[in-house]
């Protein structure tokens, strides 16, 4: 093999791989991984289903839209929400496990709708 | 326990808040008049389904305030950042009710949500609430076995 083909070689396994990491999902979101965090942290007062929390006055979470599931969440974090059990859970939670959490939360079957009739 | 899903109510990937804001203000009115169709349709094909008899009636709760944005499925609200406003059929009664009230006296801040529960007295608001929490989605029965 010439220097040049080498190159040209060289070359097009560096091209590959940039397409490789390019295609990769930025930032993608772990429902695995907010199943896990779901369960050890959220489970024990909305309930393992996230349907029937320890206490009625606890919301559903199960099927709820991730957007907004995040948007607590994150509201929670900043103070900008306040109830002081869940601005103490979601204060240690990173960006990465808010969009897991709400990813592994908006997948599970549950009875919340838009029904209005 | 499983649940019918709803149609028009995509558990698909979303859009991160941050691409919904890049989509054209025209495209955004025709997906949403294709939702309100789309939901039109399917209410009208529930409208023969009583719902849950000791649920207040949509006249009773009053619900015309809501429906304009938690009726539409995938509809967003846009202040102060882009999300889903949440589906609340089906939610918990006390949650709901919880969640009126805080709105109301200030604890939780929301613009819309502040303005519509201040006009609600008590007896509305549970009237509201308890409408909501019977439009769930109904577990799927299993068949026998």
């Amino acid at each position: 093999m010439s220097a040049l083909e080498t190159r040209a070689a060289m070359f097009k396994v560096a091209l590959l791989s940039a397409c490789l990491v390019a295609a990769a999902p930025v930032g993608a979101q772990d429902a695995k991984k907010g199943e896990e965090l779901a369960q050890q942290q959220c489970a024990a007062c909305h309930g393992k289903d996230f349907v029937e929390g320890v206490d009625p006055t606890y919301p559903r979470l199960a099927g709820q839209y991730q957007d907004y599931l995040e948007k607590v969440l994150r509201d929670y974090k900043s103070g900008a929400r306040k109830n002081p059990i869940m601005n103490g859970i979601a204060k240690p939670l990173t960006r990465d496990d808010i969009r897991n959490v709400a990813a592994y939360l908006s997948a599970l079957s549950g009875p919340l709708s838009n029904q209005t009739r | 326990m499983e649940y019918a899903r709803l149609e028009g109510d995509d558990a698909a990937p979303l859009q991160s808040p941050a691409v919904s804001h890049t989509i054209p203000d025209e495209m955004k009115f025709f997906l949403l008049m294709l939702l309100a169709v789309a939901f039109t349709q399917s209410a009208a094909a529930q409208d023969s389904k009583s719902g849950a008899a000791s649920a207040p009636s949509r006249a009773q709760a009053n619900v015309s305030m809501c429906i304009g944005c938690h009726g539409i499925p995938g509809y967003q609200a846009s202040f102060p950042y882009v999300y889903r406003v949440p589906k609340i059929g089906g939610q918990s009664q006390p949650y709901l009710e919880a969640a009126l009230k805080a709105y109301r006296q200030g604890a939780r801040n929301h613009p819309s949500m502040t303005a519509v529960a201040k006009a609600l007295t008590d007896e509305q608001i549970t009237a509201v609430a308890a409408y909501y929490a019977a439009r769930g989605v109904r577990p799927v029965v299993a068949t026998s076995k």
